[in-house]
Parts: structure tokens; C-alpha cells; sequence
């Protein structure tokens, strides 16, 4: 699919998504707040 | 393949995203300073205020002052991808069982706020003189979700760019009303945690604001404020649906032939990805100290939301386009505050929230 058709929605999805997959597997060590 | 186009557009909303970001962040540095400074010198006057309201009013000092130029303009339209990646990202912070749980209570609550509003709003912008389409758009923005309904009605109604506008500045307007009133009186009235959430995901119209809203009682408000407002989300392709049915009856807009595929397209997916990530979440994906921080990745998210919900409400603006949407917005959403707030103490009493 290409991607500029992609909706804002699912960029938010994609893009959140991702993070979390990165936090899981360590690639993202601790967000501090 | 990925173009060139893309990687333009992207450059183009860095320096916005940036003006998010400091604004947000010097939000935070003001919550630390300010309080710190009124705790040392035991100034119990100065209430404390938190990085939420920092950031807005930041935000909407800039915007009414100096104004947001072109260059930062596209970024600080992000502002709305920050606010459902934030919620998506939340997600981790809930069990599924206690989504579903809250979720179902949500559901009665928002079946009868969206039609007890949409009744009232119809009511007042009759009673207004507004145009019937311009108080369509009043109705489902004020029901539902502020500025995605209104969007997703103007093409289904076919109703003019012009009345979609005031329309969305009417919404905002009364958002900001909410932010500022809705905490006060929450706290005048000793309302709970978890009531103030139901009723901030009621009755505050635009998903940033309820967010906000919701973060200025509590951390608990704020959760509940976005999962109830995620329930109020998710109805806007069977109300919308409703709408352009109604019109199409009238002649006054083509009907819809698809109505499934209609509801598909209407249907917000970032509710389909918190989902998701709650399930995850659920099922021990994350360690502890990994949902911590996905719980942190998540505030961030929001934090350049509040910047852009307070760079967006330019008053001058509003000021040139007449006073009238803006009376009926504000109007309408008292009312439906009153009601949603009358909603709220009933079903504390039946099911104690």
C-alpha cells in the first residue's frame, strides 16, 4: 500500500504501535517523564 | 515506494512540532518552577497549577499575541496525530476486562448524551435562526466529537465549507469554556475521580479538550475521560449515517448506497489500535517497567496535544466570524454539560462509577 494514502488515524496507529514494539524488544531502553 | 513528496511534507512540519514540544515542555518547566517557588515561600494563595494549564495558556498567549505563522502552522496540525498515538499508547495503562467493563457503562451513558443533545442543539439553533445544515453540523459536533464529526458530516450532509468552519470554531470555543469551568465545578461538588472522568468524556466536546480536561482533575480522570470519550467516538458513523439519511430524504444531499463500508470508513481506527494495545498489554506483552514507559511515551503524546489545543484557540478569529455559532455552541454546551453532569450522578447512584 502506498503510503501517502494511508489515513491520519492510521499513521497515530502505525506510529504508536511501532514505539511500543521497540520499548518491547529493548530498543527503547526506559522514557523518563 | 516511498517519494519524494513524503519526505518534504515531513521536513515541513518539524519547525511546528518543535514549537509543540517547547511549548509543552516549558508547560512542565512552569508546573516545577511556579510550584516549587509558592511552596518555598508558603504562598498558600497560588493555586497549583499544572503543566496541563501551562502548556495551554503558553500556547494561547502565543497564538493571540504574536499569532502561529505559516512556517509552524502544519506542524502544529499535528497536533491531533500526537493526541490519538497518545491514546493508542494509553491503552497499556488498562486491562481489556476493565476497558470492556468501563466501556459498557460508557455505552449506555453515551446512548442517551448523544440524543439528548442532539435533540437540544437542533432546539437551539432553530431557535437561533442558524441554517438547518449549519445546525446539523452544531449537533453532531456538540454529541460526538467535535472536529472529526464535523468533518465527517460536512461531506456526508453536503453542507457548505463556510458553515463547517464556524461550526468547528464554535466547537473549540466551547472546548476551551469546558477546560476552564469543568474542573472548577468538579472540585466545588467533590466529585470522584471517576465520576469527574465519566463526565469530563461526556460532556466536554473535542477529544484534546477532554484529555485536558480530564488531566487537570487527576491522572484516573483522565483515563476514563479518554475511554469514555473513545465510546462516544466510535458511535460517530451511525449518527453521521443518521444525518445523511435524514437529508438525503429531504433531497438536500445524495443518500449513501454502502452503509457498512460507510460505517468502516467513519469508524475511528485509533480506537481499534488502543484496543489492541490493551489486549497486549493484558496478556503480559510488556514488562512492568516496559508499560511504565509506554504509560510516559504516552504523556508526552499528550503533552504536545495540550500545546496545540492552546496555539489553535485564536479568539481573534473567532471574533471576525460573528457572534451567533458561538453563542449557540457555548449555550449548547452548558446545557449538555448540565445534562451530562445530571447523567453522571444517576448512574453514580445506580452503579456507583
Amino acid at each position: 500500500m502506498e503510503l501517502k494514502r494511508l489515513s491520519p488515524d492510521a499513521w497515530a496507529v502505525l506510529a504508536a504501535l511501532a514505539f511500543s514494539l521497540l520499548i518491547r524488544f529493548g530498543l527503547i531502553g526506559r522514557v523518563p517523564w | 515506494m516511498v517519494n519524494e513528496g513524503l519526505f518534504v511534507k515531513l521536513f515541513r512540519l518539524l519547525p511546528g512540532i518543535a514549537l509543540l514540544f517547547g511549548v509543552g515542555f516549558l508547560g512542565k518547566i512552569l508546573e516545577k518552577s511556579v510550584g516549587g517557588y509558592s511552596k518555598a515561600h508558603h504562598l498558600a494563595w497560588m493555586p497549583n497549577i499544572e503543566y496541563v494549564l501551562w502548556a495551554i495558556l503558553v500556547g494561547g498567549i502565543i497564538a493571540n499575541t504574536v499569532g502561529v505563522s505559516k512556517t509552524f502552522a502544519p506542524g502544529v496540525k499535528t497536533y491531533e496525530f500526537w493526541l490519538k498515538s497518545g491514546i493508542v499508547l494509553l491503552g497499556a495503562r488498562f486491562l481489556l476486562v476493565d476497558v470492556l467493563r468501563l466501556s459498557a457503562r460508557g455505552a449506555v451513558l453515551v446512548t442517551l448524551e448523544i440524543a439528548l443533545s442532539i435533540l437540544f442543539m437542533q432546539w437551539l439553533g432553530k431557535a437561533f435562526g442558524l441554517s438547518p445544515k449549519l445546525t446539523s453540523l452544531l449537533a453532531v459536533g456538540s454529541s460526538i466529537c467535535g472536529v472529526s464529526a464535523i468533518i465527517a458530516a460536512r461531506g456526508a450532509i453536503d453542507a457548505e465549507e463556510d458553515d463547517s468552519t464556524l461550526a468547528i470554531g464554535a466547537i473549540i470555543f466551547s472546548g476551551t469554556l469546558a477546560l476552564v469551568s469543568f474542573p472548577l465545578i468538579g472540585h466545588l461538588l467533590g466529585m470522584s475521580d471517576q465520576a469527574f472522568g465519566y463526565w469530563a468524556g461526556l460532556g466536554v466536546d473535542n477529544t484534546a479538550e477532554v484529555a485536558a480536561t480530564g488531566a487537570l482533575y487527576s491522572d484516573t480522570s483522565a483515563k476514563i475521560a479518554i475511554l469514555v470519550k473513545s465510546v462516544r467516538n466510535a458511535s460517530i458513523g451511525f449518527v453521521v449515517l443518521g444525518y445523511a439519511i435524514y437529508w438525503a430524504k429531504k433531497g438536500l444531499a445524495k443518500g449513501v448506497e454502502r452503509k457498512v463500508a460507510f460505517l468502516w470508513e467513519k469508524f475511528p481506527k485509533f480506537v481499534l489500535g488502543f484496543l489492541l494495545v490493551s489486549a497486549l498489554a493484558s496478556i503480559g506483552f510488556w514488562t512492568k517497567p516496559q508499560l511504565a514507559s509506554l504509560g510516559n511515551l504516552s504523556k508526552w503524546a499528550f503533552l504536545l496535544t495540550f500545546a496545540g489545543v492552546g496555539l489553535r484557540a485564536d479568539f481573534r478569529e473567532m471574533k471576525k466570524r460573528g457572534f451567533r455559532p458561538f453563542a449557540v455552541g457555548a449555550l449548547g454546551e452548558v446545557a449538555i454539560a448540565a445534562i451530562t453532569l445530571g447523567l453522571v450522578y444517576g448512574a453514580d447512584r445506580i452503579f456507583t462509577l
